[in-house]
């Protein structure tokens, strides 16, 4: 092995380096004691070594992470309200109505006015809210269900007329009832 | 290896150890104690086992390695500041001849990886291919490091501007060393 110029300097500069290191490098002996009492010292109080306390302390830490999860995902479950808005002062729907002219009491409805997110929930959850389900069919069949007081006064007199057809038998004359008052105005301006 | 047997031959080779854990420590005396303290210590535990694959020098050398590795990353961790390492340290550093300081700071500009290398090849004696397995790399990827070391140390040096007695910008001889 042949070296070149630079090689032998550097060689020569380590070479350099290493009889300054010799001069201080610590006796075998007594760093080999100090290990081998390292040694005795673990093999004593095995609890103390880093090689148990390691696995440990990753086991404690997941266990209260998990906890912590859980407790987290039970108390959301807890406080998430219903879908639907809380229907305030609802009143039932009376049979026989009174007539027309009345003054009926107004309906109330109060809606919640702050919008709640809708969180997406996972399957096997749903069916535990089928309780609360069928009390919101029941509020949704309450309110389709609803009519206005007004609701008289929007039928009109012809409300009949417009719901019959006539028949085949009838004349003509009889016939020209169910046109329009102005039907002869309306086909002169046709032609 | 026996324990016995072993021990003799760490003994043999402890000079030389404590001089590729100064190394691995940055010149930090107590560091590289410290360090080599440690492998003794997963020598008697076990921990470090020796099994005949290799050279003993290289094994141990691996060990030391990988110690001072796991030292140093322990210690990002701890605020250490020792007065009497520094103490020793300025010591150290005026006894030092202003060539060889110089050579030491051109050789602590150098990366990791080249500067082992260098060690290994010019303070150990040891070939490309030893240092390959003491630094856990390919034999090509050691002479990598060993020619860019090489490179990178005389410009550091010629940078220093140390004159060695003889002309140091001589034309590079690529023989590596196998």
């Amino acid at each position: 092995m042949e070296l070149g110029g630079d090689e032998k300097r550097i060689r020569a500069l380590f070479s350099e380096l290493s009889l300054e290191d010799r001069s201080r490098v610590p006796q075998f002996g007594h760093v080999w004691t100090r290990a081998q009492q390292s040694a005795l010292r673990s093999a004593v109080a095995p609890l103390r070594d880093k090689s148990l306390i390691k696995p440990i302390a990753v086991l404690v830490s997941l266990f209260v992470t998990a906890a912590a999860c859980s407790f987290a995902i039970w108390a959301w479950y807890r406080s998430t309200p219903s879908q639907i808005p809380s229907i305030v002062n609802r009143q039932p729907l009376v049979p026989n109505t009174p007539e027309v002219f009345s003054t009926p009491q107004p309906v109330k409805v109060v809606v919640n006015s702050r919008p709640r997110k809708v969180p997406l929930r996972p399957r096997k959850l749903i069916v535990r809210q089928r309780p609360v389900d069928r009390q919101i069919t029941s509020d949704a069949v309450l309110l389709s269900s609803w009519q206005s007081p007004t609701q008289g006064l929007l039928e009109s007199p012809t409300s009949l007329v417009l719901s019959s057809l006539p028949q085949l038998n009838q004349s003509a004359k009889d016939l020209k009832s169910f046109l329009p008052k102005n039907y002869e105005v309306i086909k002169e301006s046709n032609q | 290896m026996e324990i016995s047997e072993l021990k003799a031959e760490l003994e043999k080779l402890h000079p030389a150890s404590f001089g590729w854990a100064l190394s691995c420590c940055r010149q930090n005396h107590a560091e590289a104690e410290e360090v080599l303290q440690t492998v003794y210590l997963k020598i008697l535990q076990g921990k470090a086992l020796f099994r005949g694959e290799s050279k003993l020098q290289t094994w141990l050398f691996a060990v030391i390695r990988k110690t001072a590795i796991s030292e140093r990353r322990k210690q990002l961790f701890r605020f250490v500041s020792s007065s009497s390492n520094s103490e020793l340290k300025v010591e150290l550093e005026f006894e030092r001849s202003e060539m060889q300081r110089r050579f030491q700071q051109a050789l602590a500009c150098l990366p990791a990886r080249q500067r082992e290398t260098l060690h290994l090849v010019f303070y150990q004696d040891l070939s490309l291919s030893e240092a390959a397995a003491v630094m856990n790399v390919s034999v090509g990827s050691a002479r990598r490091h060993y020619e860019r070391g090489k490179k990178r140390m005389r410009e550091a040096v010629d940078r220093e501007g140390v004159d060695y007695g003889v002309g140091w910008r001589r034309k590079e001889n690529s023989g590596a060393v196998l």
